[in-house]
């Protein structure tokens, strides 16, 4: 508990208060910068789960067969997880990101409980992780109410619930891979409304600081996505309706997947885009008739 | 996967949610008034309990079932930090939820109450029929004694954790925006005030026209009660905050911190008359007492220590109390009562001898 403390807990509290100081004593202006950094720091992280997740859709077609022609299920397993070694992709690979988030998670609610959890025992808790600096020193006490919360208590209003609800549909939306196969999609379409609903209930229970965390990285998330997939790529229609309202697309990425030799993901990561749901018809269209050709092509071969 | 993602995120919110939002407890100190031991003997609960009684029979609770806002709303305390003090036969205090009460001291019914803007974490001080009460709303209000009238009110610039000092027709207020304001007492109007470089939480003390107030900003200040000018060369500072009460004996000065140190000041120019503070290893909140010629120490851990007020040497210590210890402890002659967090109350004599005290209706 004391490393846990000393290499997570206590630099993010000492964090958050020199950013309330730049920010003079904003304590939820000093949760988004901080969200912000987070996110440019797990930067190269979160690009590469973008990337293992587009590798993994692009493998489904070939996936399937394997999963077709082995019946024997430690045959189809080794054949499995030969073909991704192969292929050079690491299914666990889009899990990373979120695994590095949980502890600062974790370590977040524990540091807004000790700033701005308010009690007077917080406080004297709070003590004993300050650094040393008068710079930190006098940044004490802390302004616990931001807009219209008090960021060390859960937010009854269900504003932000919704907010964190919406914003990681969002996210969800965008990163969700495209898949072929029919038991991925009904798990994704579960996720895809499970993840919101879970996160939107949590950030009843937990400080409102963290909830404020929450959206604002899934919000970052997306301008990320929408800066590194171009805006033009994304229809932002689709991306708020329902994935059922879009079956179109589901078969537009069925059409487009590649085989795993044509398009091996270590050397053309950024080309696909996460969904071909969420593209823009008109380029939908344009990048369909590219992938008949390069087909086409193959088959001259 | 996805399964495993939840399954995960599951976990971990089960995990946190056990853990829950950080709630106040309180730690309010016992006070003692015609052998009755008025104390909170759990989370938002006070009694007063016959000393006299070997048994330790509580003669009333607050609040008790029938007792009510005068809205008809049940009285709950989220919590007590607000040690009661008690004058002519009434027990004064605030809670967290921003309520002042006077109880009477024989029976704890009501005899008013009145609401503040914020939590109650520093104690009231009763002078000359006037109740003083800072509140986290950042106000000191002055009520009559009598009726709980508003007299007057004070606003500083940020919330009011520390008691109030009356003294000499003036109160010094020690804010958490940083400052020490003297107001005169009967006007509430500011006569002067300084600032310091942290919030200020620990209640000042007065000795020969000195005020000693301790501070977040690690430092212990003496001030010139009439003026507001520093007295020392240079503040005295140590490795974290001071939140206790220091105790003024002679030309000495002894006080807690929440670095875990005891330390012995000069009270003429802040110079350490020990060799070395005495490290307790936890914080401590509470104020050192004298019990007869021993210093009477509390960490947070709940770990007491005699100490030798000559050279800060432990006489005895430590003693586990194995209780959460950051209530000012109540001496009286050789013996001292301790609260615990939690509600458990103790007594500890000078040769350090502690003893739970049991209670029964």
């Amino acid at each position: 508990m004391f490393l846990w403390d000393l290499v997570f807990i206590n630099p993010i509290t000492n964090a958050l208060i020199i950013l309330s100081n730049i920010v003079l004593g904003n304590f939820g202006v000093a949760i988004i910068l901080f969200t912000i950094l987070m996110r440019l720091l797990t930067m190269p992280l979160t690009l590469r789960q973008i990337r293992s997740s587009r590798a993994l859709s692009a493998l489904q077609p070939r996936i399937q067969e394997l999963q077709k022609k082995y019946k024997d299920p430690k045959r189809r397993q080794e054949e499995t997880m030969k073909f991704y070694r192969e292929a050079g992709v690491n299914p666990l690979g889009c899990l990373l990101p979120m695994l590095v988030q949980f502890p600062i998670w974790i370590a977040l609610y524990r540091a807004l409980r000790i700033t701005v959890g308010g009690t007077p025992e917080s406080i004297v808790d709070l003590s004993q992780r300050l650094y040393p600096w008068g710079y930190i020193e006098q940044a004490v006490p802390l302004e616990n109410s931001f807009l219209w919360m008090n960021l060390g208590q859960p937010d009854t209003s269900l504003i932000l619930a919704f907010i964190v609800f919406a914003s990681t549909y969002v996210q969800q939306r965008l990163a969700t891979p495209p898949t072929t196969d029919p038991r991925t999609q009904s798990t994704n379409q579960m996720m895809l409304w499970m993840m919101p609903l879970m996160f939107a209930f949590f950030t009843l229970q937990v400080p409102s600081g963290l909830g404020v965390y929450w959206a604002m990285s899934n919000i970052v998330g997306v301008v990320m996505y929408y800066f590194t997939h171009g805006p033009e790529r994304i229809n932002w229609r689709t991306v708020l309706l329902p994935p059922s309202a879009a079956p179109a697309g589901r078969q537009a990425s069925r059409r487009e997947e590649p085989s795993p030799k044509e398009k091996a993901p270590a050397e053309q990561p950024a080309e696909e885009p996460a969904d071909a749901a969420l593209l823009s018809g008109g380029k939908r269209k344009k990048r369909l008739r590219h992938g008949r050709s390069r087909g086409k092509r193959k088959d001259r071969r | 996967m996805p399964f495993l993602l939840l399954l995960v995120l599951a976990t971990l919110f089960l995990a946190t949610a056990c853990v829950g939002i950080a709630r106040p407890e309180g730690w309010a100190g016992p006070t003692l008034a015609d052998g009755q031991l008025v104390a909170s003997i759990g989370r938002g609960e006070l009694a007063a309990v016959d000393t006299q009684d070997a048994s330790g029979r509580v003669i009333w609770r607050f609040p008790s079932k029938d007792q009510k806002h005068p809205d008809g709303s049940k009285i709950e305390p989220e919590a007590i930090y607000s040690t009661p003090v008690v004058a002519d036969g009434t027990v004064y205090f605030g809670d967290y939820d921003g309520w002042v009460y006077a109880l009477d001291l024989d029976s704890g019914d009501i005899r008013w109450q009145v609401e503040t803007g914020g939590p109650i974490i520093g104690s009231a001080v009763v002078e000359d029929s006037v109740v003083y009460v800072g509140s986290d709303d950042g106000k000191l209000y002055a009520f009559d004694a009598e009726t709980g009238e508003l007299q007057w009110q004070f606003k500083s610039g940020d919330g009011v954790w520390a008691t109030p000092l009356a003294a000499d027709g003036v109160v010094y207020l020690a804010s958490m925006d940083k400052k020490v304001y003297a107001l005169d007492a009967a006007s509430g109007e500011e006569k002067w005030h300084f600032k310091a470089n942290g919030g200020l939480a620990s209640t000042p003390v007065l000795t020969d026209a000195t005020l000693l107030v301790g501070g977040m900003d690690s430092r212990i200040r003496a001030l010139d009660a009439t003026s507001g000018e520093e007295r020392w060369d240079k503040p005295f500072k140590a490795d974290d905050w001071f939140w206790t009460r220091p105790l003024v004996l002679e030309d000495t000065v002894y006080a807690g911190c929440l670095d875990g140190k005891v330390y012995a000041l000069d009270v003429n120019d802040g110079t350490p008359k020990w060799e070395q503070p005495f490290d307790t290893g936890e914080p401590v909140r509470a104020a050192p007492v004298l019990l007869d010629d021993v210093l009477l120490v509390a960490n947070r851990k709940g770990k007491l220590y005699g100490l030798n007020l000559e050279d800060g040497q432990a006489i005895w210590g430590p003693i586990d109390l194995a209780k959460t210890v950051l209530s000012d402890p109540l001496a009286q002659g050789a013996m001292a009562y301790i609260s615990a967090q939690g509600g458990a109350l103790f007594t500890v004599n000078k040769d350090g001898r502690a003893a739970l005290l049991t209670l029964t209706e």
